[in-house]
């Protein structure tokens, strides 16, 4: 009799088996278009007396791999969003087809400026000069909005990259308190253990990180460069966000727990990731371009600057000015936000009742600049002038990273060159990491992803198992049967 | 052999990505294909686009310098054409006042030739050229020159008056004047009648043209000088030599006097027209100076808008090309991931 209890109680144990682990396949299967669910498996273990269990659920996770794709991530995120941004400063050049080149614009004024010297008598051609010299003034207010534009976004990105972190390190601490708690305890992990996985590839899209595992199951997360993030409890990231962004403006560090992971100097950088690579368009390349931009408009003032012919004033602005006109400003240095303030003489606006000849005669700054003595229609001197200025090579700041000695329509198109440069590497590497991410997306997916196929057909030797054991009840209940009957 | 596991889930991924890729580069083949040029030009130069931008400058520069060269030449013919008949009036004036020399009613053809010419070299010198005095050196806005004669009489003609007044005591129109000698005349017209031919007399009281001519950008960074203006010796000494026969009592003088002023005229306007063919020499090297530059200009346009083809421009055979490789993979792709659909173990058990 004992032996036929003991049979039922297999075949009940058996029948508890399968139905686990039918559910575990039906688990499996709808979980099976999710990229960040783990394939789960049941170990069984046999019980004292002989019957089958489900010892504990299994995750087919891998640390490797999953390390690789965090890797890859924070690199392909940081340089995608990198990329982006270059995509934005690339729009202040366009196709040079276009001509809407800071550099095109100057050839356009020296071409107008041409025009004008062969026919210096000529209201209208003076009046066009103007007009191009206008529109080139307008064209550096232009592209140094777009920088600064890129920069406040990049800002605003930054900000809310800085609060997605912290987020997700306050949902972490639970998932990982929660691992940690049920370590040693036959509860299912395997849940929160895919929630935690899951939260470290969106940490790692935010900035780059380093986890170590530690007993229990608990997880500690570093930067790539050290900075602690995580450690039983979540670390504050902190910016603070700038609202409006002028060149002369220089954006928030990012601190993690007081450590600067951002600007300029900072002891532990951030290396991969959108925070990173926010924060290197937004207080590197930005400003560079932006430094390149002043440079541009400073080389104009200066080319267009006034020289007293009797030599006892200084030389003085001319068609260009800034703030600081009629003053020009000192040479080979940048001045931060120059493309932002350069404007056009009013002087010599006929729209305002200004007077073009200034361009030709000079005297923007009174009688003692004219360089047209005898006030001669067909003077020429000081527009040949002006147009050799586009071509003369001239000192620039070294702070625009493009040399420092160059013609000025020469320094505006290598700094569209830098941009572009810049871009196409940033393209190049960016679909590179691309390249990389999905190789270790796959390799992690192949790994612990959901093979239906595989599923089904795990189903169909349950299926066979739970006939199988049903059968088993079957046979010892017309047993007992038997013997109930005899005995009766 | 070791079969790698492999999810259901990768395997669309897989073709996910690939549809995806494709589909982006087909439509920058496709426009690669229709413009003839780079989809991204900045992505595709990187650094060269600076190099780009430089000889698209550089392309404007040499086209509009090109352009206005067309014009500096138009004004160059015009002005050879000018000087052309300057000479052609003072030849004519040097025929009849050999002619006039010896002959009795001489001095009245004399006089009348000189006044035509005269007014012929002003209305010559005055001409302009879409709206710039030609030969008013840089004062291109006013004419440069003054009629002589005049009502009320011109700055020109009060000078000769006031001078001949205060040499020979009477007016030129005076019957008296058929009293002044050959010698006396003469050196009236050596002294001081030649000095109101000086440069500054003459700009005070005939010319307002400006010494400095007017200059042309043929090349970048190289101009030159290619105009000329009323202040020329050439031009101060032909309407010497037409004034003196004009207004120093011609038609009174007795024949000795009128003499002196044939054959000083005849000196002047001989000189006057040597003058001028030195002038139109000049002004022939500007123009041919032109024209080389040109040449050179379009010499370098076509190897700078070459080398911008070679930066700019793809293979519009190679991009038609690649619009069919992607096109036939998209298609092989979608059928794949049709198969790979329908490829499932539940349709078989």
């Amino acid at each position: 009799m004992s032996g036929l209890s003991t049979a039922l109680n297999y075949a009940v144990a058996g029948l508890r088996v399968t139905s686990a682990q039918t559910a575990l396949v039906s688990r499996n299967i709808s979980y099976a278009n999710d990229p960040d669910y783990v394939r789960k498996h049941a170990a069984l273990t046999t019980l004292p007396g002989g019957a089958i269990s489900v010892a504990s659920y299994n995750r087919s996770a891998d640390k490797r791999l999953l390390d690789k794709l965090l890797d890859t991530t924070s690199s392909a995120a940081g340089k995608q969003v990198g990329l982006d941004a270059l995509a934005r400063l690339s729009a202040t050049i366009g196709d040079p087809e276009s001509d809407g080149s800071i550099t095109a614009l100057v050839a356009k004024l020296q071409e107008s400026l041409q025009a004008y010297e062969a026919d210096p008598s000529s209201a209208t051609l003076g009046a066009n000069a103007f007009q191009r010299a206008a529109n080139l003034a307008r064209g550096l207010n232009a592209a140094t909005a777009a920088v600064q534009d890129v920069r406040a976004g990049a800002d605003a990105e930054m900000t809310a990259s800085v609060a997605r972190i912290n987020s997700l390190l306050e949902q972490f601490k639970v998932v990982n308190d929660a691992v940690v708690r049920g370590a040693g305890t036959p509860a299912d992990l395997t849940d929160s253990l895919d929630q935690r996985d899951r939260i470290l590839k969106e940490l790692s899209e935010e900035i780059g990180i380093r986890t170590i595992t530690r007993a229990n199951n608990d997880v500690a997360i570093y930067t790539d460069s050290g900075v602690t993030l995580f450690e039983t409890n979540p670390r504050s990231v902190t910016m603070a966000p700038t609202g409006v962004f002028d060149p002369t403006v220089t954006g928030n560090a990012v601190f993690i727990d007081g450590v600067k992971i951002t600007g300029i100097p900072s002891a532990m950088p951030a290396r991969t990731g959108k925070l990173h690579a926010l924060a290197e368009i937004r207080d590197r390349i930005t400003v560079t371009y932006q430094a390149q931009l002043d440079e541009v408009a400073r080389g104009l003032i200066e080319t267009f600057a006034e020289r007293d012919p009797s030599a006892v004033n200084p030389d003085a602005t001319g068609l260009f000015t800034w703030v600081g006109g009629p003053g020009i400003p000192a040479s080979g240095a940048a001045v931060t936000g120059l493309a932002n303030l350069i404007a056009v003489s009013a002087l010599a606006d006929p729209s305002q009742g200004g007077n073009p000849y200034l361009i030709r005669d000079g005297g923007f700054n009174g009688a003692a600049y004219i360089a047209n003595a005898t006030g001669a229609a067909g003077f020429q001197q000081r527009i040949a002038q002006l147009i050799s200025g586009f071509d003369v090579d001239r000192a620039f700041d070294g702070a625009a990273q493009i040399g420092t000695l160059a013609s000025l329509k020469a320094f505006s198109a290598t700094a569209s060159g830098w941009v572009e440069a810049k871009r196409q590497a940033a393209d190049q590497a960016l679909y590179f990491d691309i390249a990389l991410k999905s190789r270790a997306s796959e390799a992690l997916l192949r790994k612990t992803g959901v093979n239906i196929d595989e599923e089904m057909t795990a189903l169909l030797d349950l299926e066979k198992a739970y006939q199988a054991s049903s059968k088993v009840i079957a046979a010892v209940d017309g047993m007992i049967q038997t013997l109930l009957d005899v005995v009766n | 052999m070791q079969i790698d596991a492999i999810s259901t889930l990768v395997m669309s991924t897989l073709l996910k990505d690939g549809v995806r890729r494709s589909q982006s580069l087909l439509a920058y083949a496709q426009k690669e294909f229709s413009t003839g040029r780079h989809a991204d030009m900045g992505l595709a130069l990187g650094a060269g686009t600076g190099r780009d931008l430089l000889w698209r400058a550089q392309l404007n520069e040499l086209q509009s310098l090109s352009d206005h060269n067309k014009l500096s030449g138009n004004r160059l013919d015009l002005v050879q054409s000018t000087l052309n008949s300057v000479r052609d009036v003072a030849n004519t004036f040097l025929q009849t006042l050999t002619g006039t020399r010896n002959s009795a009613d001489g001095q009245v053809t004399a006089k009348l030739a000189a006044s035509s010419a005269l007014r012929s070299l002003t209305a010559l010198l005055n001409t302009s050229y879409n709206g710039q005095a030609l030969f008013g050196g840089i004062n291109t806005d006013a004419s440069p020159l003054a009629e002589y004669e005049a009502s009320p009489a011109s700055a020109a003609q009060n000078a000769t008056a006031g001078t001949f007044f205060a040499i020979f005591g009477i007016a030129q129109s005076d019957p008296g004047v058929a009293a002044i000698t050959g010698p006396d005349m003469r050196a009236f017209l050596d002294g001081q009648f030649n000095a109101l031919f000086q440069p500054a007399p003459w700009q005070a009281g005939w010319s307002s043209a400006s010494g400095s001519n007017m200059t042309v950008r043929i090349d970048t960074g190289l101009t030159i000088e290619a105009g000329s203006n009323a202040n020329l010796a050439a031009f101060r000494q032909l309407a010497e030599a037409f004034t003196m026969v004009l207004d120093l009592g011609t038609g009174q003088l007795n024949q000795n006097a009128f003499e002196a002023i044939t054959d000083a005229a005849i000196k002047l306007a001989g000189e006057g027209i040597l003058g001028v063919g030195f002038e139109q020499a000049r002004l022939g090297i500007a123009e041919s100076e032109i024209t080389t530059a040109n040449d050179r200009i379009g010499l370098r346009m076509t190897t700078i808008t070459g080398g911008l083809g070679a930066l700019e421009d793809v293979d519009k055979y190679e991009a038609a090309l690649r619009v069919t490789a992607l096109q036939t993979q998209l298609e092989a792709s979608y059928t794949l991931t049709g198969r790979i659909g329908r490829l499932s173990i539940l349709n078989y058990i």
